[in-house]
């Protein structure tokens, strides 16, 4: 297949989108609200905004519980890293696991992967994809992300991630691969606003990205 | 005037319904002519043709859409002349974007191995589905309209490195995932 042969067969698709690309102008952003809002000004569990994650991939009925994506804890300080076969939480995720036990909760995680107990050399693509997949496997729900960060003169860029909703059960029992080391973290834009609803791309074997 | 009117201008052969397509789409589609065809006659050309393939074309269609059912005539009138004149020189205002689509696929013209033309689109609609809306039309302004990098940073208020980096992934997630569905790219 050649290049020009895709070039026309995209000129095929759905009129709708093609119409879409066009009067998405300048995407606006949504403000804070839905579970993000919820989870970053909470003081109790009764102000935590119920959301129902939006119907993708296999998220659609998998959760109806309360979902936490952030807490306003402590989010700097340093960690070791993780040993192969360890995984840690920080603190802000250690707090809200306190905050919220008992609570028919879902954490919305990033984790980091380590080898060899240490930062360099890095995990891989594929063996990050593969790490993916065995969770996904094992009835993990990952999902692909969309954050930002600022850049330059506060400008905004975005950036893909792949995120769990994990229960605190999940979390306590985490299956550990024994060649890695986890890092669980909450995922913060740079406002420090937590990842809201519809920040959330797709499932993880339906379209990933990194 | 209302799309419903032009439209209706068409089915009642009135001769009015080309300049009243012409004033209110005229700049639409030689932007996406201008985007493929180096040469403003060319794309003029092209513009001016799509206003006879609509003609033609209305009735017995009766698009939904009339913006992207005009653009749509004018982009494939525009390839076709774009091909006439790729045997004189290479490039072409659409060169980047192919080289780019080129990463997605082989490359090998093999016309015996002709690959079901109604599956990849389906395949490549579930595949624009799944993606956010923001990032469906970053990929549509460049692979549909042929829009350059700097329009469509400028038209989602991005940087154009943001633009590149987002199209650079979404063609390596198209490619993979065609691949895993079967086709032989």
């Amino acid at each position: 297949m050649t290049g020009i042969q895709l070039y026309e067969a995209l000129g095929e698709v759905n009129g709708e989108y093609v119409r879409q690309a066009r009067e998405g102008v300048k995407v606006k952003r949504p403000p804070w609200r839905g579970w993000a809002a919820a989870a970053a000004c909470l003081c109790a569990a009764a102000a935590l905004a119920a959301w129902e994650l939006r119907p993708i991939g296999n998220l659609v009925d998998t959760y109806t519980t309360a979902i936490v994506s952030g807490y306003p804890g402590n989010t700097g300080g340093q960690y070791p890293v993780p040993q192969p076969g360890e995984y840690f939480c920080t603190m802000d995720v250690r707090e809200a696991r306190r905050h919220y036990a008992g609570e028919d909760v879902a954490f919305v995680l990033a984790f980091d992967l380590f080898k060899n107990g240490s930062v360099q050399p890095g995990v891989t693509e594929d063996e990050r994809r593969a790490e993916y997949r065995r969770l996904t496997e094992l009835g993990f729900t990952l999902c692909e992300a969309e954050a930002w960060t600022y850049r330059g003169e506060g400008e905004k860029e975005y950036y893909t991630i792949v995120v769990g909703a994990f229960t605190e059960e999940q979390l306590a029992g985490f299956p550990v691969n024994p060649e890695y080391g986890y890092m669980f973290r909450f995922v913060y834009n740079g406002d420090h606003s937590s990842l809201d609803g519809d920040q959330l791309i797709t499932a993880f074997e339906t379209n990933y990205a990194c | 005037m209302e799309d419903s009117e032009i439209v209706r201008l068409y089915w009642e052969r009135s001769e009015q319904a080309v300049p009243e397509t012409a004033a209110k789409y005229g700049g639409y589609c030689s932007a996406i002519a201008r985007n493929i065809l180096d040469s403003p006659e060319d794309a003029e050309e092209c513009v001016n043709d799509t206003w006879l393939g609509a003609w033609n074309a209305i009735p017995p269609h009766r698009p939904e859409a009339l913006s992207t059912f005009l653009g749509k005539i004018t982009r494939n009138l525009s390839i076709n002349r774009w091909k006439r004149s790729r045997a004189d020189k290479r490039g072409g205002g659409i060169a980047a974007v192919l080289d780019e689509l080129g990463q997605c696929v082989s490359g090998a013209d093999d016309v015996e191995r002709a690959l079901d033309q109604k599956e990849l689109i389906e395949a490549i609609n579930a595949f624009l589905a799944a993606l956010s809306p923001e990032k469906r039309g970053i990929f549509l302004c460049r692979y549909w309209y042929s829009d350059s990098i700097s329009e469509i940073a400028a038209r989602y208020g991005m940087r154009e490195g943001t633009v590149s980096m987002a199209l650079n992934r979404l063609r390596a997630r198209l490619r993979r995932y065609l691949l895993e569905r079967g086709f032989e790219l």
